[in-house]
């Protein structure tokens, strides 16, 4: 049983409606004056009791420029997961949110505020990534897995480097914010957590599902969960 | 606990972006003159930043197109803690220097070579507002080039130096804008080249409003050059340069020096950055906002009200804050309220319809900023001006006396290049907050972040600078009282002699008592930086000007003080001029050719300087004085992905994707 639901071609074609939905949130909190304040990593609103920015923080941005690649690379990620698992998707969304918060509350306290989608596109990107690799796998082609394997270890790389150095790796220029390689790093980490948890639930419910069809009377049973897949 | 007031500025951001100044800039012409204007061939700027201050030298080609020889007077803006120090013309082949005088010799000299004909110039100092330089003659249909130097300390706050060349006037001398018309045009080449050697790794470095039309090359970790080329330019935006410092500094203590002889005394420049736990505040405050929206704020208002709507979206529930706006009078706009999402954007909206008209009041709009607070609240006072105070009080010690017994923190910011600064120096110093200029060029943003990491953070208070071990003397700046975060304490002073010494820094926080100490040694020799003395010499006038503004120093004894140093150390101040003659002149007339060996003294040091790498003058290196980081800009924080970063990512995706379609297409071929 491959481990991701793999795929007829109508569940293939499913339209990407939850990232374009969090899509707008982010071009929402960017487009109306005060909304971006309000949904913004804050330590002192967060200690105050407003938990919600621990995931709404990442669908603010400083500029322009900030929001037009995260969202760029948040749009195309997301349509190429949800399109294969939106369970997936959204599993790989709020656990990278909440992980990404949850380390730079506790590893940055001097960070008193925190925007970007960049974090969550990070954990995105070890997703897509390893669907391209899966794919590589059942098709018996190895070479397929090359191109998706380096970017993750390139991505990985640069991320490592610069939490290390402080320094960004391609020129970065802003003076209105700091770039938190952390964050970058944590998604990562959270993106290779959630695939690989991902495939182990898929591995088991497969031998289950095996299982339940090789015992007595479990024809029905087996009907029903292959029809949930 | 003890109550404070703090005022916090949120409309800084919103002012700067469109201002509308009366000129730039430029040559000067009387309103009315039958003559053409003097034209700016060209101008060209270098500036060198290393060892914590600045070196601008303005070279520029003026040319008279009239038929008759004419005088070119030409007004530049003053930067912060400027001392101008060299002036120079070229009249043909013959190169003549400066040599500052007391104002009114200089002056009389100046004129008296210009009745005779004889090539001269004149640098002058009008105040906070504005440097003037006399040219005379510029001859007919002929050019005449003119060069001026400056130097400046630079101060990193949170990690982030900053540097501007002011060319965009204020608009607020209303007096020079109903006498002059100013020719801010570059008919030629306008180019400025800009050197950072930091001795601190550097991480970012940024020019805004000029990112397109400026090339930066990074040359090492903290050497980069920037250089910008326009042709037919207008003289009327400032050049803000940005360099941000690598995360994670450690705090520290830097010292340079400079001794060139045993039998003198040394002076010093001292850089003390803590690395200090100072929390967030986690109670709530009160925030008083005082909107400067006088006639000359027209075309500044809608990006105040950006500026507070940032700032008061920042703001908790716990938080209350109050809106007084003032012009010729104040009045209150908007009451205390407390900081909720719905009373923040109503605020906004006040904020939004304020209209711009009449003179500044400002003693008004603090008075009325005081007249409510509530003393068992901690309260801050955030103050935004582009202008002089010209209605009301206007006296400096009359603000002080209002400010000075009152527990509360002004927290000022100039919007542009003719804002009153000794008079909110005096304000600052009053009421132990600080004040920061803001160009109408600058990046809002950041400078906001940079005030609200000091506001919400606890500050170091009663901080003192002690040098023992080593007799120094006329030390500068060393009693700020309170230190904020992210902000250096810069002290100059006079040594007597090279020896072992102890530097501590006593402060309280949060009511404990710390102190902050290493060892190091003056040198006996030491003629890398001889900039230093005339870093000292402004900072010790700039002292003397605010103690005089305060009323703690007689005005007579102040500004002979002044005068006196100025012609000591060959600066340029409200007391002294620079006069420009040729060296037969300054022969004849007696005077004594001090500046002369002094340039020539710091441009040996600037070519030998110009070979090498940054110097780390850290002195606590071996004996940290801090156990912390330097705090940095870490307020806000964004996960952001680069251009390249984003293209190699998708770019292998895609590829690999594209790459398995095909093979797919090509197993389903296979399989039929």
């Amino acid at each position: 049983m491959a481990p991701f639901h793999m795929k007829s071609p109508a569940s293939r074609r499913r339209l990407p409606a939850l990232t374009a939905s969090l899509g707008c949130l982010a071009v929402a909190a960017w487009a109306i004056p005060g909304l971006a304040d309000l949904v913004t990593y804050s330590r002192d609103a967060i200690a105050g009791g407003e938990v919600w920015r621990f995931f709404s923080g990442h669908f603010a941005h400083w500029t322009l420029g900030h929001i037009a690649w995260d969202l760029a690379v948040f749009c195309v990620l997301g349509a190429v997961l949800e399109s294969r698992s939106r369970l997936l998707f959204v599993n790989v969304c709020g656990l990278s949110a909440a992980a990404i918060s949850i380390v730079l509350w506790l590893a940055q306290p001097d960070l008193a505020t925190y925007r970007g989608l960049s974090g969550i596109d990070s954990a995105l990107f070890v997703a897509a990534a390893s669907v391209l690799l899966q794919e590589a796998h059942l098709a018996d082609r190895p070479a397929g897995a090359l191109g998706p394997l380096t970017a993750v270890i390139g991505l990985t790389a640069k991320s490592v480097y610069e939490l290390a150095t402080g320094h960004t790796l391609f020129v970065a220029s802003e003076s209105a914010f700091v770039p938190v390689p952390l964050a970058h790093v944590t998604g990562i980490a959270t993106g290779v957590i959630v695939v690989a948890g991902w495939l182990a639930w898929k591995r088991y419910s497969g031998v289950r599902a095996a299982a339940i069809a090789t015992s007595p009377g479990s024809t029905a049973i087996a009907t029903s969960l292959s029809s949930t897949r | 606990m003890k109550t404070r007031t703090h005022l916090v500025s949120a409309t800084l951001s919103a002012l700067l972006l469109t201002g509308a100044s009366a000129f730039a800039a430029g040559t000067l012409t009387p309103i009315g003159s039958v003559q053409a204007p003097i034209q700016i061939r060209d101008h060209q700027v270098e500036i060198v930043i290393n060892n914590g201050f600045a070196r601008t030298e303005v070279s520029q080609t003026f040319f008279n197109p009239n038929t008759q020889d004419l005088e070119a007077v030409y007004a530049f803006p003053v930067p912060k803690s400027a001392s101008l120090s060299e002036m120079t013309i070229w009249a043909g082949e013959r190169e003549l220097n400066g040599e500052v005088l007391p104002k009114d010799k200089a002056r009389q000299v100046y004129e008296e070579e210009k009745s005779k004909g004889n090539d001269t110039g004149l640098a002058s100092k009008e105040a906070y507002e504005t440097f003037e330089f006399c040219v005379s003659p510029v001859r007919a249909q002929s050019e005449t080039r003119v060069r001026f130097v400056y130097y400046q300390p630079l101060q990193i706050d949170t990690g982030v130096g900053r540097y501007v060349y002011p060319l965009e006037d204020g608009g607020t001398d209303e007096a020079a804008t109903s006498f002059w018309t100013s020719n801010p045009r570059v008919e030629g080449n306008l180019s400025i080249r800009l050197e950072l050697k930091s001795a601190a790794p550097v991480a970012d470095v940024r020019v805004p409003g000029f990112e397109n039309a400026s090339v930066v090359d990074r040359i090492g970790d903290g050497h980069y050059r920037v250089q910008l080329d326009r042709t037919s330019a207008t003289l009327d935006r400032d050049f803000v340069f940005y360099y941000r410092l690598q995360d994670g500094l450690p705090g520290r203590i830097e010292l340079v020096p400079y001794r060139a002889a045993t039998d003198k005394p040394g002076t010093f420049m001292m850089v003390v950055t803590p690395g200090a736990d100072l929390q967030p505040l986690t109670q709530g405050a009160d925030y008083v906002y005082v909107l400067d929206v006088s006639g000359s704020m027209q075309g500044k208002l809608a990006t105040l009200a950006r500026g507070v709507a940032r700032v008061l979206g920042d703001m908790q529930p716990r938080d209350r804050f109050r809106v007084v706006s003032f012009s010729d009078h104040a009045r209150e706009i908007v009451p205390w309220t407390s900081a909720t999402p719905e009373a923040i954007q109503r605020a906004i909206a006040r904020v939004e319809d304020l209209n711009a008209k009449s003179g500044t009041n400002l003693f008004a709009g603090i008075a009325e900023a005081l007249g409510d607070i509530d003393a068992d609240r901690t309260t801050s006072i955030v103050l935004v001006t582009d202008g002089v105070t010209n209605t009301g009080i206007v006296d400096p010690k009359a603000f002080a006396k209002l400010l000075r017994h009152q527990d509360i923190r002004v927290f000022g910011f100039l919007i542009g290049n003719n804002a009153n600064w000794p008079l909110m120096r005096v304000v600052a110093e009053a009421s132990g907050g600080f004040y920061a200029g803001v160009s109408n060029a600058d990046d809002i943003l950041g400078q906001i972040l940079l005030a609200k990491s000091k506001i919400t953070y606890e500050a170091m208070h009663d901080a003192s600078l002690t040098i023992s071990g080593v007799r120094v003397t006329e030390t500068t700046g060393d009693y700020p009282g309170k230190l904020y975060r992210g902000q250096q304490l810069v002290v100059f002073g006079h040594y007597e002699k090279a020896g072992p010494a102890r530097v501590s820094l006593r402060t309280r926080i949060t009511g404990e008592e710390k102190v902050y100490s290493t060892t190091f040694d003056f040198p006996e020799i030491d003629t890398k930086n001889p900039e230093i003395e005339r870093l000292w010499a402004m900072s010790f006038v700039e002292q003397v000007e605010t103690a005089r503004d305060m009323g703690d120093v007689d005005p007579t004894q102040g500004n002979e003080v002044i005068r006196d140093i100025g012609v000591a150390y060959q600066i340029v101040t409200d007391e002294t001029a620079m006069v420009v003659l040729d060296d037969a002149a300054f022969a004849e007339r007696g005077i004594e050719r001090l500046n002369q060996q002094r340039a020539a003294t710091e441009r040996q040091a600037q070519a030998v300087r110009a070979t090498q790498p940054a110097r780390d003058a850290r002195i606590d290196a071996q004996q940290p004085a801090f156990n912390q980081p330097a705090p940095h800009l870490g307020g806000g924080g964004g996960g952001a992905l680069d251009a390249t970063t984003v293209v190699l990512m998708l770019g292998a995706l895609f590829g690999s994707s594209l790459w398995m379609r095909m093979v797919r297409k090509e197993n389903r071929h296979e399989s039929r």
